[in-house]
């Protein structure tokens, strides 16, 4: 059955990132490097070609994309220049924004402009309805006189339904992409790939292996500043539950410091130091990979940016029990934007914290099923 | 043409005492062959007077061990045995010359690649086989003629045929140098295929640009004789004093012919746009098929203001150039083309030329989307890469189709495009693809134009592809097997206008070396008849393939008015066909005589070289000197 070529796939991609695909003229040395490549060694070549003869269908359905941790080697390689890993990068955030249905992805990644101001405007939209919910009075005091506590829980609690709704339904989406023409795996086989999956993105090991400088220190490799990032997320993730869970829930009347706020202010230290990392090694321009960044990059790492100083401010005022309008607008900021960045979950970059593990589950089932 | 035969001893009536030099070549031949054994063993040679070896004889120090031994020894004789005489023959003849003796008494004999390099694991055989070649050598040139050169008298004036950008080069080139020229153009204007085109590359100017400068420039000489809707219809006479007719299509009367006495003529035919056969890639079958040349002249006629694309009434949207149609086919694959044969060669031209014509449609056109299916693209030219790099990076897409599965178009009837392109993919790992289409471009080769009427006139030398073919593609580039008749441009092969032009410069130079002089010297290997034993057969004169080579005349003889054989050596190439019909054996080519090759024949299956006998001087030893040629026809 003869493949229908459709020259929009590949310009589609490029405005996702992949400025210079088109110089490709597939000699094949990024899949000789490739530590990915497999026997055919046709990654990432295959990828390329697909998206330039416009092969949406079978582009979309590798989990391939996804298991490339974009070390950089292929780029570095390339005698075109045409930049096989942010090719790899573009198609990405191309699924990304093809697994949510509102559109609202693809502007973001298209242009900065757009980036900029609809983050801009949601955070105010979000803001302004925090301020605007009513709330009794003694709910209203202290540091919470503009955004009652509550207000915090309650809306927080609905932002967190409908993330997790919205990225149900991609993830649903991406896995029966990647899963399309397959059996029906065995009990073993999905404990198998369930595992491999865990242990990979617990460690990071295949991505701390790949890493271009492996030596020198923690901040100088991608791995190591991703796994601070993501374990000092996941911490600040877990501190927020727990503190939700034994004071309003149960509620218990803990210390304030046992376990919520140590949890979270150690978690929020540790992204601190990724998110650090990453913008100097941004910044620098350290290595090809962080010097390619789109502003939808670099989007996520400012919003954690953001939220770790103002949530470092918070904390000082609770300690130091100060309060005052700057308190209270610190306060708002936090506030809104963890709200937004969680609501965006399934737009942004962020999504990948799904997407990823279920690409590599969905590659490690069928790499079983090829056995 | 008279000839000067002496049939007396060799001129100073010593006995003949020949020296045989064996080269090392560096190692080259002394690596593998025991050198010194060599020089040893023909020691023994009882006409050999001296027999030495040496590190370089092509060197300074070693060509004075030769003259030295001439000089001091009263060596005669001169056989070098070394590597192939197309090397260094000269070399060593030059230094005879220099010595005082004639540069023909010299054999070279080839031990390097006949005997060293080929048998690089047998030294002891490739020692022997070295010693029975120079006891040929030595055997041949002891039967050797004092020889001299031919000279021809000159008529300083060419006739460069096809007035394209080639033969406009080749003419103001040689009226440059200061000979006359007759340019004859088929066609009612000067410029041909170059006229036709819109931008060229690398220099982005335009063909009629290009065409107009070079007509000015013709224009301007007064050297330079144009003869515009005319064709050479006879050609007679031998280099130096060609007799070419000119006659004008207009005027179909034979008494308008010109003739024009030139003593080269430049042939500069060019080319012929192969055409597609009917349903080749869908051409012919529907209108959304055309051929390059067809887009390019379809380009040159879109406004620069048009914003669109349109062919056939339609706005194009999408456009797939297709390379190598009508070149590189494959026999069993592609349909043979009128003789019979496939033209399996590369034209060279088209894949610059497609991917510039891609650029051009990018630049001026940058929504359509371009499409490119090759087998392999040869864009050999400095700086042509840069078109495939500009048109890979503004997104050209590139399928690379198999040798042996040719991309096919299918016309749709109201869809979307045009029609659809099959085409099984390399680059996508050999699956099949289907491109939707608004035009598909063909990228045309070149095949030769049709000058059968000029090839029949002196037998040109036309190669497997139809083109004129040169003696040497990298050492005679513009020189055919006809003296004093060369090549310009793409009548020869596909060559873009660049080459083209580089080439007719090449002819150009070389029809002014040729006749710079009033004399041309030719080398004298020709027949020559010994009217003594020539009956008169005439089996001969239907072996000669040269036209004017050979023919009868009544010749004075003992008396008696006799039919003989006579040769005329600047038409003849010594090529010794008739040497093989004779059979009383009266024509020999000299310097290849047929005794000389019967004793090398005795010499290689000789046992012992000092079992040779010796040879006395012979009473066959000629000098031949052939008078200067000046009559003309």
């Amino acid at each position: 059955m003869a493949i229908p070529v459709d020259p929009t796939l590949i310009r589609e991609i490029k405005r996702h990132g992949a400025f210079d695909v088109s110089a490709c003229f597939h000699c094949g040395n990024c899949s000789a490097v490739c530590p990915l490549s497999d026997a055919q060694g046709n990654f990432p070549r295959r990828m390329i070609r697909l998206g330039q003869i416009g092969d949406r269908k079978r582009l979309l359905d590798a989990p391939d994309a996804w298991l490339c941790y974009y070390c950089g080697e292929c780029s570095d390689t390339c005698p075109r220049e045409a930049g096989p890993g942010e090719y790899m990068a573009a198609v990405r955030r191309y699924a990304i924004a093809q697994a949510e249905p509102t559109g609202l992805a693809q502007v973001m990644y298209r242009s900065t402009d757009a980036l900029a101001i609809l983050t801009l405007l949601l955070a105010i939209v979000l803001g302004a309805f925090l301020v605007s919910i009513k709330a009794p009075a003694e709910a209203r005091q202290w540091l919470f006189r503009l955004v009652p506590y509550e207000t915090v829980h309650n809306v927080g609690i609905g932002v967190g339904v409908l993330a997790t709704l919205a990225m149900a339904a991609g993830a649903t989406g991406v896995l029966r992409r990647f899963m399309a023409g397959a059996g029906r795996p065995t009990g073993t086989a999905v404990a198998a790939a369930l595992r491999r999956t865990l242990a990979e993105i617990a460690t990071m090991k295949r991505h701390r292996n790949e890493a271009a400088s492996k030596a020198g220190p923690w901040s100088a490799n991608a791995a190591w500043i991703h796994l601070a990032i993501m374990y000092g997320f996941g911490g600040l993730l877990l501190a927020t539950i727990l503190d939700f869970v034994f004071l309003v829930i149960l509620p218990l009347h803990l210390s304030t410091f046992w376990p919520a706020r140590i949890i979270g202010t150690l978690s929020g230290a540790v992204m601190m130091a990724g998110v650090g990392a990453a913008m100097w090694r941004r910044i620098t321009r350290a290595e090809r990979s962080v010097g390619q960044s789109l502003a939808a990059d670099w989007w996520l790492v400012a919003f954690l940016f953001i939220l770790g100083i103002t949530g470092f401010w918070v904390e000082l005022a609770v300690t130091l029990r100060a309060a005052g309008p700057v308190q209270d607008i610190v306060l708002l900021i936090h506030a809104a934007m963890a709200m937004e960045l969680v609501l965006l979950t399934a737009f942004t970059k962020l999504a990948h914290v799904v997407y990823r593990p279920i690409a590599l589950f969905a590659y490690y089932l069928r790499a079983q099923d090829a056995a | 043409m008279t000839e000067t035969n002496t049939s007396a001893l060799n001129p100073s009536g010593d006995p003949i005492r020949v020296g045989v030099y064996v080269c090392h070549c560096g190692g080259n031949i002394s690596d593998i062959i025991d050198t010194k054994a060599v020089a040893a063993e023909l020691a023994g040679h009882p006409n050999v007077a001296v027999s030495n070896d040496y590190m370089f004889m092509c060197s300074d120090p070693g060509q004075a061990l030769i003259i030295d031994d001439i000089k001091a020894n009263h060596i005669n004789r001169v056989v070098v045995a070394a590597c192939s005489p197309t090397l260094h023959e000269l070399t060593f003849r030059k230094a005879l010359h220099r010595a005082g003796l004639n540069p023909y008494l010299f054999e070279h004999v080839n031990i390097r690649e006949q005997a060293s390099w080929v048998h690089k694991g047998d030294h002891e055989g490739a020692t022997r086989k070295a010693v029975r070649l120079v006891a040929a050598g030595v055997e041949k040139v002891v039967r050797q003629d004092e020889l001299f050169p031919i000279k021809v008298g000159v008529e300083p004036h060419v006739v460069v045929v096809g007035g394209g950008v080639a033969g406009m080069s080749a003419a103001v080139a040689l009226a440059g140098r200061g000979l006359g020229v007759t340019l004859v153009e088929k066609g009612v204007a000067l410029g041909g295929r170059v006229a036709d085109l819109d931008r060229v590359y690398p220099t982005e100017e335009r063909g009629a640009d290009l065409v107009q400068d070079l007509t000015r420039q013709v224009g301007g000489h007064s050297r330079i004789d144009v003869r515009l809707g005319s064709e050479v219809v006879g050609l007679d006479g031998h280099v130096g004093k060609f007799a070419v007719t000119v006659r004008a299509s207009s005027v179909a009367s034979e008494d308008q012919d010109r003739l024009v006495r030139a003593g080269a003529i430049v042939i500069a035919t060019g080319f012929d746009h192969y055409r597609p056969a009917q349903g080749e890639h869908g051409f012919g079958e529907s209108p959304a098929v055309i051929t390059l040349p067809d887009f390019q002249s379809a380009l040159r006629q879109c406004p620069a203001s048009q914003t669109s694309l349109q062919a056939n009434g339609r706005s194009v949207r999408s456009v797939a150039f297709i390379h190598c149609v009508g070149s590189r086919q494959i026999d069993g694959v592609h349909a043979p083309q009128a003789d019979g044969k496939v033209n399996d060669y590369c034209s060279r031209t088209c894949c610059t030329a497609t991917l510039h014509t891609i650029r051009q449609v990018q630049s001026r056109f940058p929504d359509v989307d371009v499409y490119d299916l090759h087998k392999d693209i040869r864009t050999y030219g400095r700086g042509h890469e840069a078109y495939y790099e500009e048109a890979s990076r503004a997104g050209a897409l590139f399928f690379r189709f198999p040798d042996d599965e040719p991309p096919t178009f299918a016309a749709s009837t109201g869809g979307k495009c045009a029609g659809t392109i099959t085409t099984r993919d390399i680059l996508t790992w050999g699956e099949e693809l289907e491109i939707p289409v608004d035009l598909v471009v063909l990228a045309t080769g070149m095949v030769p134009r049709d000058i059968a009427s000029l090839i029949d006139l002196r037998k040109l030398p036309v190669g497997a592809d139809r083109f004129l073919q040169e003696v040497h593609p990298k050492l005679r580039p513009v020189e055919i097997g006809v003296a004093g008749i060369l090549l310009a441009g793409a009548c020869q092969g596909p060559m873009d206008i660049n080459e083209a032009c580089t080439a007719a410069q090449t002819a150009a130079v070389k029809a002014a070396i040729l006749l710079a002089n009033p004399t041309i010297e030719l080398d004298p290997f020709v027949a020559v008849v010994d009217g003594e034993r020539c009956d008169g057969c005439e089996k001969c004169l239907a072996e000669c393939e040269y036209k004017g080579a050979l023919t009868m005349a009544d010749l004075q003889l003992a008396g008696a008015t006799v039919r003989r054989a006579v040769v005329n050596p600047a038409m003849c190439v010594g090529c010794g066909a008739c040497v093989a019909a004779c059979p009383p054996r009266a024509v020999n080519v000299a310097g290849w005589t047929l005794d000389q090759f019967d004793a090398m024949v005795d010499a290689i299956v000789a046992e012992d070289v000092g079992a040779l006998a010796h040879t006395e001087c012979r009473a066959g030893v000629r000098h031949i000197e052939f008078a200067v040629i000046s009559g003309g026809n």
